[in-house]
């Protein structure tokens, strides 16, 4: 006779780490990437240090470079982004909560929706000319497809039995578009302005390569050109900052509006 | 003023183009405060019974009206949901105040009736929580509340307590009996529970399944509150079984058959 002891053999399973963790993990990275530089394991031209690419960066900032190309940036993709996610809004709710509109409008979206937006450059810039308004149409237009999409399977989903509830409650068609389909959908809306935030970087940075003077994605342009990486790199991680605040800008934006989302 | 139900029908046709009857020639009435429970099993179109009362869907042919209603009164219906139906994006507070606002009562106003039935559901203190932070039977407290709260002629109840637990569900009953002695509303309430029925109701409906036929109507007259007592525990159960022999060779098919989803 003995004791047979019962372990855990979720364990596994349900192991977890402390954040630190995490930090600990790219400050690891950061010092052997520094580490190979230094060690001249491979030429600065393709692979420049941390420490090249942050003075880099903190030159360029001091003499006002990624100030000017920041805002040419910012003032593309934000403007972009209000339009298209605002037009996409629209047509996502007229599309998902009227049957007509439905039977006309969501074959157009599916029509064009396939089409790599940054294709319909050439074809704005001879509308639109080579200005901003070609730049932020075709942003706008990434952000379109997305919103719009999510938008209209986000009212599609909303709960019949909500609707049922405001209808038994004398709610007219109206309020109960405003006070039910619109509030049930949002989750899903906010899932289509983070994807469509992606794709409005995508498009601002391919569209300032292609055709702008000034832009963060015109800088990497030209610093490449240049051989300057550690410049070119400078331009890289701008962009994922402005990335990252788009994310959280919403993240916070989301948090606001759907209180109830835990 | 009273509730009539005149030979009404529904029939569903599914894709294969057969009919399907749900409801056949179903004639009833709910007097002015009277409790009616329509029990019956699984599948008997308790429910689509109730949803054609409520103005919630089409019936095939008969009709259904308020009879002797005062001049220039237009009858109210409270209907409580079986999922609660509570709006996810509302507190407690604004989820009773929604027929309210849909009714376009002054703020003021709202707000005294809304106190008064949170008060009376006993849900004081949780006004400004969430439906996904409050217990089931909270959520369905609210949803009453929701219910009453736009001062109905008539209750409608679509088996209010099933998503309940087994405890839970005999606290709300009796909280049911003792609201209902305090605001004697004409109810129409459904379930397919017979112990629940017999508690509650003045007059038991049974309906058959396959088509959904009256098969008998029950009345109970005992005192509400003498039910629960030891001594009348022979009655209540004399009435459960007489139930239970008349619906159980129903319950039986229902569990065999397979869903035919349409």
């Amino acid at each position: 006779m003995a004791n047979v002891k019962i372990i855990n053999r979720m364990q596994p399973w349900q192991r977890t780490y402390p954040v630190w963790v995490s930090i600990l993990a790219i400050l690891l990275l950061l010092i052997l990437w520094e580490l190979v530089c230094r060690l001249g394991l491979v030429s600065p031209l393709f692979l420049p240090s941390p420490v090249q690419i942050i003075s880099a960066l903190w030159l360029m900032l001091v003499d006002g470079e990624i100030v000017r190309s920041l805002s040419a940036s910012l003032y593309r993709i934000v403007l972009g982004f209000i339009f298209g996610s605002i037009l996409g809004l629209a047509v996502g709710l007229l599309t998902g909560t009227s049957a007509l509109n439905d039977r006309i409008g969501t074959p157009l979206v599916n029509i064009f929706y396939p089409i790599p937006k940054i294709a319909l450059l050439p074809l704005f810039i001879l509308w639109l000319g080579i200005g901003e308004l070609s730049k932020v149409t075709i942003i706008a237009l990434g952000v379109f497809f997305p919103v719009a999409m999510n938008t209209y399977s986000g009212v599609k989903n909303v709960d019949p039995l909500l609707i049922k509830v405001a209808v038994s409650f004398n709610s007219t068609h109206w309020q109960t578009l405003k006070t039910v389909v619109l509030p049930g959908a949002l989750p899903v809306i906010f899932a289509g302005l983070r994807l469509a935030a992606g794709t409005s970087l995508l498009l601002l940075v391919s569209a300032e390569m292609i055709a702008a003077q000034e832009g963060i994605g015109a800088l990497i342009l030209h610093y490449g050109d240049l051989m300057i990486t550690e410049r070119l790199m400078a331009g890289i991680i701008v962009l994922s900052a402005v990335g990252l605040f788009f994310n959280f800008a919403l993240q916070y934006l989301e948090r606001k509006i759907i209180p109830w989302k835990n | 003023m009273e509730l009539v139900v005149d030979r009404v029908c529904k029939s569903f046709t599914n894709t294969k183009g057969k009919t399907l009857s749900v409801l056949e020639n179903i004639c009833l009435t709910v007097k002015k405060e009277e409790f009616v429970a329509l029990v019956g099993p699984s599948g008997c179109g308790k429910s689509t019974l109730l949803n054609i009362v409520a103005g919630l869907m089409e019936s095939t042919s008969g009709q259904i009206y308020f009879a002797d209603v005062e001049n220039g009164h237009t009858p109210a219906m409270g209907i409580v949901f079986q999922d609660t139906g509570l709006f996810p994006w509302r507190n407690v507070y604004d989820n009773i105040a929604f027929g309210l606002e849909a009714a376009n009562l002054p703020k003021h106003k709202q707000a005294e009736i809304i106190k008064h039935y949170i008060e009376l559901v006993g849900l004081n203190g949780f006004e400004k929580s969430y439906p996904h932070q409050l217990s089931g039977g909270m959520r369905q407290r609210v949803g009453i509340a929701r219910a009453l709260a736009i001062n109905p002629d008539l209750l409608l109840m679509d088996e209010p307590f099933s998503a309940l637990d087994a405890q839970t569900r005999t606290i709300m009953q009796e909280e049911l009996v003792a609201l209902w002695e305090k605001t004697k509303l004409s109810t129409l309430y459904v379930t397919h529970n017979i112990q629940e029925a017999v508690l509650l109701a003045d007059r038991i409906v049974l309906l058959s399944r396959r088509p959904g036929k009256i098969n008998r109507i029950l009345n109970i007259d005992l005192q509400r509150s003498e039910r629960e007592k030891p001594e009348n525990a022979t009655i209540i159960a004399n009435f459960v079984d007489t139930i239970w022999r008349h619906i159980s060779k129903d319950a039986r098919a229902a569990l065999l058959e397979v869903e035919e989803h349409g």
